[in-house]
């Protein structure tokens, strides 16, 4: 790589280039990226999985302090 | 497949879509962000990085492609994903960017997509890149002076017999005229709208890309829409209005 590179700058010419050529065919995977970012957000999730445990611990409180 | 991004000026928000849509281009091949911008590099910065080789020391001989290229792991929600970078850096001085095609043509040969983030304007800093790529999209505002500028793309572009794939929409508050308008003035073929949000300048702040860091909020979402259209995926890319954008609701 390095030795191509160098000789390229030896020449110092700009290289013939290829014209718009696409090659969607290469696109390998096949995720849906709109899903991906709106998979959930885990911190949403640990902050509400935290508040149910909070509630129920609270229920169960009171339901012991009733009793 | 080389895709340049590029703009008319400045600060319209070339560095922060090249490398949000990199990453999540990233999820369906192998892709890597090339610093383009060789006079104003700024990739690195978005990314907390300070690599010791960069593209400068590449085009002078100094350090091979290899050393030049860093791999960031990232994870966006759930899934896990590893982008690839040859950034520029470095003192400011004189670049001689004549190997430039040629070095994103070897990183071609590796990568399914290149992304060039291109510097502003119609200097040969900007030719030789777009030059080098297949598809040019032109980031613009929703303002008349950005959509003016990002004409001198399509002057560059054509100045050596290509043209401008597709026209990118940043910083977008629901501003619909101007975004037809610069559909016709730029490119019939709208590939993104990009809304403005705080959530741009906090995730930069955290050293993240911000699809990264919010990968739920709206405008990682506009992002996941131009990606795909990007990589030839059809997406509607719809023009909301102001209401729509204050609400929230597009
Ligand atoms: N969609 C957006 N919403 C809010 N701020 C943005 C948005 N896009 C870019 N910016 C801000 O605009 C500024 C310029 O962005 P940058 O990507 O560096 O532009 P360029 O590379 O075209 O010079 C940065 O401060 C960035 O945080
Ligand atoms: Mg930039």
């Amino acid at each position: 790589m390095r030795e191509d590179i160098e000789a390229l700058m030896e020449d110092g010419e700009v290289p013939e280039l290829k014209g718009g050529k696409v090659d969607e065919k290469k696109v390998i995977s096949s995720v849906d990226l709109e899903e991906i970012v709106s998979s959930e957000n885990s911190f949403v999730v640990r902050v509400v999985d935290v508040l149910i445990v909070l509630v129920a611990i609270t229920v169960l409180l009171l339901l012991t302090g009733v009793l | 497949m080389i895709i340049a991004i590029a703009s008319g000026k400045g600060g319209v928000g070339k560095t922060t879509i090249s490398v949000n849509v990199a990453v999540l281009l990233s999820f369906l091949g192998r892709t890597v962000v090339v610093d383009g911008d060789v006079a104003l590099p700024n990739v690195h910065v978005h990314l907390n990085l300070s690599p010791p080789a960069s593209l400068p020391e590449v085009l002078k001989g100094e350090a091979s492609l290899k050393e030049a290229i860093y791999e960031l792991p990232f994870k966006v929600g759930k899934k896990e994903t590893t982008l690839h970078i040859l950034p520029s850096s470095g003192p400011l001085e004189k670049i001689d960017l004549d190997g430039f095609p040629e070095v994103v043509k070897e990183l071609d040969k590796d990568y399914d997509f290149v992304i060039v983030d291109v510097a502003a304007g119609l200097s040969k800093y900007a030719l030789l890149p777009i030059m080098a790529s297949e598809k040019i999209y032109v980031v613009v505002n929703p303002e008349k002076a950005s959509i003016e500028d990002g004409k001198r793309v399509i002057s560059v572009a054509s100045s050596i017999g290509k043209e401008v794939s597709g026209v990118i929409v940043n910083r977008y508050k629901g501003e619909k005229a101007l975004a037809e308008l610069a559909q016709k003035e730029i490119s019939e073929n709208l590939a993104g709208i990009v809304r403005e949000s705080k959530l741009v300048k906090k995730a930069w702040e955290i050293g993240k890309p911000f699809v990264v860091a919010f990968p739920s909020s709206a405008v990682s979402k506009d992002v996941a829409k131009l990606a795909k259209n990007m990589a030839g995926m059809k997406t509607e890319i719809k023009k909301y209005g102001k209401l729509k954008y204050f609400l929230r609701l597009a």
